[in-house]
C-alpha cells in the first residue's frame, strides 16, 4: 500500500475493447451450446428402442404409403389395428417396468444414460398413441371411443395366445434341464429349479 | 493494490517445504497402503497354507485338472499381481527419493542461510544475560560486549569482508538489544511485535521455484495453459467416462442395459433357463472389449458349453480364450443377480446361481442332474451318467464296489480320497429353526423393520442322525438380545469364521464362497427381497468324526445342552427385510431358498410363515399422547380456533383466590405429575426386561 506515488500511466483503451470481450464469449458460449445440443439430438436420434423391432408397425405404413393398386379398406384396418395393439402392449409394458427401472436405476445397477433413454421411450410410445387418436379419426368420425377398447381386447387376446404358445417351447427348454431319462427311480432333489411355479402376469 | 506485497520464491525458502508436503500427502499414504496389502497377503496366504496343509494330503491324489496346463498359462499370464513389482511399488519409490532429495535440499538451504538474520529477536539473548537482570547488570553487559565487537577496536587485517560484515551485524544487533531494554518505545515495540523496530511489514509468498518465473512467467503461463486447458479437464472427463461406463455392481453399463432390455422383451412364460441367460450373457459388452469385437457371440457361447463339458481342443487360443470368457462370468453373474432380484424374478436368480455353480465347478448344465457327483474330483462323466445316483448321500451309503462304478473310479487309494474329500468338503445344511424377529419386541408387529433369523446345522454328508427340532435345547435356537445385538442385529452372524475359498481346480482363479439367500412370497413365488449374501458360517463340524457327531447330535436331541460331549456348533442366518412388516395383523406365508454359491447339493429350501400381532396393550396407553394445549399458549388459542379441547388453565380456575393457595394447587398438580413420570418410567422398563426374561 505504500508505493511511491508514481505518475500513474494510463493506457487508453477502446470503448469497443470490453464489448469485444464480452462478444467472444458470448459467441463462444452459443458455439458451444449449438454444438452441445446438436450432438444430444443426434445421440437421441441414433437411440436404439427399447423394444425388439415390431412387424406390425412397418406393415401397416408400408400398406398406408402404397398409392397406386390401394390396399383395401379391411386390410389397412387389420394393419392399423395390429400396430395400435402393439402399441398399447408397449405402453403397458413401460408403465409397468417404470417403478422398477427406476430402483434399478437408485440402486446404481444401470446408469443415468439408459433411465433418461427409458423415460424417452415412454415419451415416444405416448406420442405414438396421441398420434394413432389422429389417425383413428380419418378413418372414421367418431370411432374413436369403440377403437380403443378393441385394441385394448386385442392386446390382451394377444398374451394369452402368446402364452399358450409358449408352453411347447417352456416345456422343452425344462425337459433339456432335467435330463430326459429321468423316471429311473431317483428322486429330483431341491437344488434343481422350481419351474412350474411361476405365475405370469397379464 | 499494490502487487508488490506478493512476491515469488526467489531465495528458494519455501517451496522446497510446498513440494515435500504435497509429494508426502501423496507417498506416505500410498506407500502405507501398498506395505499393508502385501502384509496381509503374507499372512492370508499363510493361513491359508496352513488350513490347506490337510487338504494338499487328500489333493495330491486327484487328477489333475484336464485344463492344468492351459490353467497355468493363464494364471501366469493374467492372474500374477506381483506384489512387490508393480507400476504402484515403482511410484511410491519413486515419491520416496522424490522426499529424500527435498529433504537434503533444504537441509544444504539451510546450511547455508545466515541464521542471525533470520529468527525471532530476543535481547537477552544477544547480550548474553538473564532475563531477569537488573538494568545495571545490562548496562555493564552491553558496554563489555561493545568494546570487544565495536567496528573500530576489532583487529581487520586477518579478517575477510565476509567476516567483517559478520562482525558489524553483530555490533548493530549489540546495540539494537541494549536498545530494546533501555528505550521506552522500542520496549514497547518489542512487547508488541516481536521486533524492536515496530510493526514488520508482511510479505505474501507464492511457493514456486525461481526457475518458473524466469523469462516472464512465460513457461509459468504455458503450464497453467495446458494444466487447466487439457489436462485437467482430459483427466476429468476421462475418469467421469470411466465411472460411468460401469455400474455399481461392476458390470458395463451397456451389459446392464442389454440384460434389462431382455427382461422388457422376454416373453411371458419363456422358461428363464441357464440356457436362456448364457445366450444373454455371450452378449455382453465385456466380451466385446475383451476380444474388439472378434469373437462372435455363438462363439463365446460354444466356448463357454464346452468349458462346462470339460471338453478340451486343439487349438491354443481358443483355449485361452475360454478361460478368459470364464473368468469374468462370476462378475457379470452377479450383474444378472443384482438385476434379478430388483425386478424380482425369482426364475433369473436362481438360474444365475446355477450357471455360477456350474462354472465353479465345471459340470454341464444341460440335459443332466447330477452335477453333485460330477463335481466330485477323480469322477468319470460317462459312468456317472449312466449310474442311478443323484446326490451325495446317496452315494457314501453304498459300498465300496458300487461307488467304484458309480463314479467311474479304479483307483482304490483315489476313491478314498474322494470319499474323504466328500466328507470333508461339502457342508449339509439342516435347518433347526426359522422365525422373524423384531428387535425389542416379543412379537411381530405390523409396519414395523423386520429379519429372518435361521438356525442351521453344519453336517458332512457322512455323517448320520439329524437333529431333533422339538426336543432340541433353546438356548441354541433362540437368539438372545443384547444391548449390543439391539443396535446391530447383523453382528452376530458376521462374526462367524469366514468361509473359505471353494475347491474349485477347473476354474481360473480362486472362488471365494458364500451362501445366497432367497426369500420368496408364496402367493406369486417372486422375490420379496434382494439376494443377500453371506460370507460367515463356522464350518467346523465337518471336522468331527462319525462317532463324535453321533454322540454330540443324541445329547442335544435328548435336550441335554450342558453336555461336555457336545461338539456341534449352530449356524446363524439373519435375512434383512428392505420392506415393513404387513400392515394388518395375520399370518404371511414365506418361502426361503439358501444356495452355496459353489457347491451342488448343499443348500437349503424351506417354507416360513410370518405372523404378524398387535404388540401387547400396555395398562396405560395414552403415556404418549399429546395433551391438549393449554388455554394459554398460543398453541391452545390456535386448538381453540379449530375448534379442538383445550385444557382450562390453573390460573383461570383459582383467578379469585389469593396467590397462597395457587401456589399450593400448582404444587399438588406438580405432585401428580411427578407420580406419572415415575409410572411412565416403570412401563418403559417392562417391554425392554421382557423378552430377554422370556428367553
Amino acid at each position: 500500500m505504500e508505493e511511491e506515488p508514481e505518475t500513474p500511466k494510463i493506457q487508453k483503451i477502446s470503448v469497443y475493447t470490453p464489448i469485444a470481450y464480452v462478444a467472444i464469449i458470448l459467441t463462444v458460449f452459443i458455439v458451444f451450446v449449438k454444438i452441445y445440443q446438436k450432438q444430444q439430438l443426434k445421440k437421441k436420434l441414433a437411440r436404439e428402442s427399447l423394444f425388439d423391432h415390431s412387424f406390425g408397425k412397418d406393415a401397416y405404413y408400408k400398406l398406408a404409403s402404397l398409392d397406386d393398386p390401394k390396399p383395401h379398406d379391411k386390410l389397412l384396418k387389420a394393419a392399423f389395428l395390429r400396430k395400435g395393439s402393439e402399441i398399447i402392449r408397449k405402453t403397458i409394458k413401460l408403465k409397468e417396468y417404470e417403478p422398477l427401472i427406476l430402483k434399478l436405476y437408485v440402486n446404481g445397477s444401470i446408469n443415468e444414460e439408459f433411465y433418461n433413454n427409458y423415460k424417452d421411450e415412454i415419451r415416444v410410445q405416448e406420442s405414438e398413441l396421441n398420434s394413432m387418436v389422429n389417425e383413428v379419426e380419418s378413418f372414421k368420425k367418431g370411432w374413436t371411443p369403440k377403437c380403443f377398447p378393441l385394441l385394448q381386447e386385442i392386446t390382451f387376446n394377444e398374451a394369452i395366445s402368446k402364452r399358450i404358445d409358449s408352453m411347447d417351447a417352456r416345456r422343452n427348454d425344462f425337459l433339456e434341464i432335467v435330463n430326459p431319462t429321468i423316471g429311473n427311480g431317483e428322486s429330483t432333489n431341491n437344488d434343481n429349479q422350481a419351474k412350474g411355479k411361476k405365475n405370469k402376469k397379464k | 493494490m499494490s502487487s508488490s506485497q506478493y512476491t515469488y520464491d526467489e531465495n528458494s525458502e519455501t517451496w522446497p517445504y510446498f513440494a515435500l508436503s504435497l509429494a508426502a500427502l501423496v507417498v506416505i499414504p500410498t506407500t502405507i497402503s501398498s506395505i499393508r496389502s502385501i502384509v496381509k497377503h503374507n499372512q492370508s496366504s499363510k493361513r491359508e497354507l496352513q488350513k490347506n496343509a490337510k487338504k494338499l494330503d487328500q489333493i495330491k491324489n486327484f487328477s489333475k485338472p484336464y485344463n492344468y496346463d492351459h490353467l497355468q498359462s493363464f494364471n501366469s499370464k493374467f492372474n500374477s499381481k506381483n506384489l512387490y513389482f508393480n507400476l504402484k511399488n515403482l511410484f511410491n519409490l519413486f515419491g520416496i527419493f522424490l522426499i529424500f532429495f527435498l529433504i537434503r535440499y533444504i537441509n544444504f538451504k539451510l546450511a547455508n542461510t545466515d541464521s542471525t538474520t533470520s529468527g525471532i529477536f530476543d535481547p537477552f539473548e544477544i547480550l548474553g544475560i538473564d532475563s531477569k537482570s537488573t538494568e545495571k547488570q545490562i548496562k555493564s553487559h552491553y558496554r563489555k560486549l561493545s568494546l570487544k565487537f565495536h567496528p573500530d577496536k576489532v583487529d581487520k587485517s586477518n579478517l575477510s569482508q565476509d567476516e567483517i560484515n559478520k562482525i558489524e551485524q553483530t555490533f548493530i544487533n549489540i546495540n539494537n538489544a541494549y536498545k530494546a531494554l533501555t528505550d521506552d518505545v522500542i520496549k514497547e515495540n518489542l512487547e508488541k511485535y516481536g521486533n524492536p523496530d515496530g510493526i514488520i511489514s508482511v510479505s505474501r509468498g507464492i511457493a514456486l521455484p525461481k526457475f518458473l518465473i524466469e523469462s516472464q512467467g512465460f513457461l509459468l503461463l504455458i503450464f497453467y495453459f495446458l494444466l487447466i486447458g487439457f489436462i485437467i479437464p482430459f483427466l476429468v472427463t476421462k475418469w467421469w467416462s470411466n465411472v460411468k461406463s460401469y455400474t455399481k455392481k461392476g458390470i458395463h453399463s451397456k451389459t446392464a442395459e442389454l440384460f434389462v432390455k431382455k427382461i422388457l422383451n422376454y416373453e411371458p412364460l419363456t422358461l428363464m433357463s441357464p440356457k436362456l441367460l448364457i445366450s444373454w450373457l455371450s452378449n455382453a459388452e465385456e466380451f466385446k472389449i475383451m476380444f474388439n469385437n472378434r469373437l462372435a457371440p455363438s462363439k463365446i457361447q460354444s466356448l463357454i458349453y464346452s468349458y462346462l463339458d470339460r471338453s478340451i481342443s486343439t487349438d491354443k487360443t481358443d483355449e485361452l480364450n475360454k478361460l478368459k470368457i470364464v473368468s469374468k462370468l462370476p462378475t457379470l453373474l452377479n450383474g444378472l443377480i443384482d438385476i434379478g432380484s430388483i425386478v424380482r424374478s425369482t426364475d433369473m436368480v436362481v438360474s444365475s446361481i446355477t450357471i455360477l455353480k456350474s462354472i465353479s465347478q465345471a459340470v454341464p448344465i444341460l440335459n443332466t442332474q447330477k452335477q453333485q457327483l460330477l463335481q466330485l474330483p477323480n469322477v468319470n462323466f460317462e459312468s456317472v451318467k449312466l449310474s442311478n445316483v443323484h446326490t451325495l448321500g446317496k452315494l457314501l451309503s453304498l459300498p465300496k464296489d458300487q461307488q467304484k462304478i458309480t463314479l467311474g473310479i479304479s483307483d482304490d487309494a483315489k476313491l478314498d480320497s474322494t470319499i474323504e474329500f466328500i466328507s470333508k468338503e461339502y457342508p449339509i445344511l439342516k435347518l433347526l429353526k426359522a422365525y422373524f424377529a423384531v428387535p425389542g419386541e416379543s412379537v411381530v408387529p405390523p409396519n414395523a423393520s423386520s429379519h429372518l433369523i435361521i438356525k442351521v446345522l453344519v453336517k458332512s454328508p457322512a455323517h448320520h442322525g439329524n437333529p431333533n427340532t422339538q426336543n432340541f435345547p433353546s438356548s441354541l435356537l433362540h437368539e438372545v438380545e443384547t444391548m449390543d445385538s439391539l443396535r446391530d442385529p447383523y453382528k452376530s452372524t458376521k462374526s462367524q469364521p469366514e468361509l473359505p475359498t471353494a475347491h474349485s481346480p477347473f476354474f481360473p482363479g480362486t472362488r471365494k464362497s458364500n451362501y445366497i439367500a432367497l426369500l420368496l412370497l408364496q402367493k406369486d413365488g417372486k422375490l420379496a427381497d434382494p439376494a443377500s449374501t453371506y460370507e460367515n458360517l463356522s464350518l467346523q463340524n465337518l471336522e468331527l468324526s462319525l462317532d463324535e457327531y453321533k454322540s454330540s447330535i443324541n445329547a442335544l436331541n435328548d435336550n441335554n445342552d450342558l453336555d461336555k460331549n457336545n461338539k456341534l456348533i449352530v449356524g446363524t442366518f439373519k435375512i434383512p427385510l428392505t420392506q415393513p412388516t404387513p400392515p394388518k395383523p395375520g399370518n404371511y406365508q414365506f418361502r426361503i431358498r439358501i444356495f452355496h454359491s459353489d457347491y451342488f447339493g448343499c443348500d437349503l429350501d424351506f417354507p416360513v410363515i410370518m405372523t404378524v400381532e398387535e404388540p401387547k396393550i400396555e395398562e396405560q396407553t395414552d403415556q404418549y399422547e399429546i395433551e391438549d394445549p393449554d388455554e394459554d399458549s398460543l398453541a391452545g388459542v390456535m386448538a381453540q380456533l379449530r375448534g379442538e379441547k383445550v385444557k382450562k388453565s390453573a390460573n383461570d380456575s383459582d383467578s379469585d383466590s389469593d396467590s397462597d393457595s395457587d401456589l399450593d394447587s400448582s404444587l399438588e398438580e406438580e405432585e401428580e405429575d411427578w407420580s406419572d413420570i415415575n409410572t411412565d418410567t416403570e412401563d418403559e422398563a417392562e417391554p425392554e426386561t421382557k423378552p430377554v426374561s422370556k428367553k
